[in-house]
């Protein structure tokens, strides 16, 4: 199997059933590090050990679920060990707290506007630092269960944490993420209400 | 169960991950508690937010093309130009090449190289590439056949197709499918693939079929010519997916749990002229 000789349909094989997952990998690598330059090393990275572990496939279970695996485990333990930019500070759970609680009193002061409204008017930008503004732990359990639809099972197994720690993660995310913008909106309500 | 107990599953109940007799009792409690149901509703938005905001699949220039130069290995075998293999440290070539446009505002734009070139030419020529079509397909199949996202509810398919040609900014052909015993449920348009597709959802019988229809300003004329190909059936993710190309060249597809040969005797009117 590992014949030199067969070489061409297991490239053909990966092709077919690896690199038709570039898009999503990417986009949410871009998440992870920030930036395009990093993201495509994690990337790249990622896929050439997905590469040299695709005997280790098995074929018919979830292909995309086994590289978002190889994809999780590189950028813990590859890419945040190597790069250290000045936005990759770790945040842990205290200073998650502060944060929550910091937005608790600013949203009290919030007029009571419907919040659809006010996130339909959000820009890509505040989007994304928003979600930039995230402990990398929370962002990725919000993109993998959001964005990639992934079950809280494989996520736990992406990230090598229990189920229960998936799910209070993607929470709390959401829920800093929903304060981080309902602030941004603020001029916007202002204007709005104005109008 | 107070609203207390019930808060604590809003998240897991909004990601369908409770088992069906807990989430019954959670939604038959929101019916109720307007308090649990604006925390529902706060935990819905941003979810809704993140995921139509960051659904872009779209890669820098000539990345896929470096992925695969850069994988040990056979070149002959695959149909991509010879590229020059990239030491990992190759980064600032990589910036250069892709110095596009960021790819958070910038997909809606680049759909039309990215993304759409695949699923305008792509798709119908390599296998390899329908799997993951498909298999967007059909999620969006899954959120409409829930009733959820749905643009507008619509059982005229004049109506439907007026309001996706407008929203997609050229005419979305709707067929109607009545004579078959489809009933239009609603449409939307299915931001996944592009800008563009119009998805309608139909009930046949209690399954729902939804299908995919370019609009005619995103077809690009193809020089393989479009009357050779026929059918196209896959199975992804327990749902069945058929493909074809209707009268203007535009390939649609078709999602359901009905079987193939069912699905394509319902929407053969969405395939005449073929
Ligand atoms: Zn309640």
């Amino acid at each position: 199997m590992t014949n030199p000789s067969a070489s061409p349909s297991r490239s053909e094989r990966f092709e077919a059933e690896a690199l038709v997952h570039l898009g999503p990998l990417y986009r949410t690598a871009l998440r992870l590090t920030g930036n395009d330059a990093d993201a495509q090393d994690l990337v790249q990275e990622a896929v050439l050990r997905a590469f040299r572990f695709f005997d280790s496939f098995e074929p018919g279970t979830n292909c995309r679920a086994w590289l978002f695996r190889i994809l999780m485990n590189t950028f813990v333990n590859e890419y945040r060990k190597r790069v250290r930019g000045p936005h990759q500070v770790d945040l842990d759970e205290t200073t998650m707290s502060t944060l929550e609680s910091r937005a608790d009193q600013a949203i009290v002061s919030l007029p009571a506007t419907p919040e659809e409204v006010v996130f339909a008017g959000m820009l890509d930008g505040d989007l994304k630092e928003g979600l930039w503004a995230l402990p990398a732990e929370f962002r990725a359990a919000v993109l993998l269960c959001d964005v990639e639809e992934f079950s809280y099972k494989e996520i736990a197994e992406m990230t090598q944490v229990p189920v229960g720690t998936v799910m209070s993660r993607i929470h709390r995310g959401r829920r800093a993420l929903r304060e981080f913008l309902l602030r941004r909106a603020k001029p916007v309500r202002a204007l709005s209400a104005g109008a | 169960m107070d609203c207390r107990e019930i808060q604590e599953q809003i998240t897991a109940f909004v990601d369908r991950e409770l088992p069906p007799e807990e989430s019954a009792r959670l939604s038959e409690h929101l019916h109720a508690c307007s308090s649990c149901r604006a925390a529902e509703e706060r935990e819905r938005d941003v979810k809704r937010l993140v995921r139509s905001r960051c659904a872009d699949l779209t890669l820098p220039h000539g990345f896929a093309e470096r992925i695969r130069a850069s994988l040990p290995g056979d070149d002959a075998a695959r149909p991509v130009p010879a590229a020059r293999p990239e030491p990992r440290t190759g980064r600032s070539s990589r910036i250069a090449g892709g110095g596009a446009p960021r790819a958070y505002s910038g997909w809606l734009a680049a759909a039309a190289i990215g993304f759409l070139a695949i699923a305008g030419t792509l798709v119908w020529s390599r296998s390899g590439v329908e799997p993951v079509l498909a298999e967007a397909l059909v999620d969006e199949h899954a959120r409409f056949a829930k009733g959820l996202d749905l643009g507008i509810r619509e059982s005229d398919p004049k109506s439907a197709a007026a309001w996706l040609s407008e929203a997609a900014g050229s005419s979305v052909p709707v067929p109607d499918l009545r004579p078959k015993g489809a009933r239009m449920v609603g449409a939307q348009m299915c931001r996944l693939l592009t800008q563009g597709h119009g998805a309608v959802v139909y009930d046949v019988e209690g399954h729902p079929v939804t299908l995919f229809i370019p609009p005619s300003g995103m077809i690009e004329p193809s020089a393989d010519g479009t009357s050779s190909e026929g059918w196209r059936s896959v199975r992804v993710k327990g749902r069945n997916a058929v493909a074809w190309k209707d009268a203007r060249g535009g390939i649609c597809w078709a999602v359901s749990d009905l079987p193939h040969a069912r699905m394509r005797e319902i929407v053969t009117v969405a395939a005449a002229d073929r």
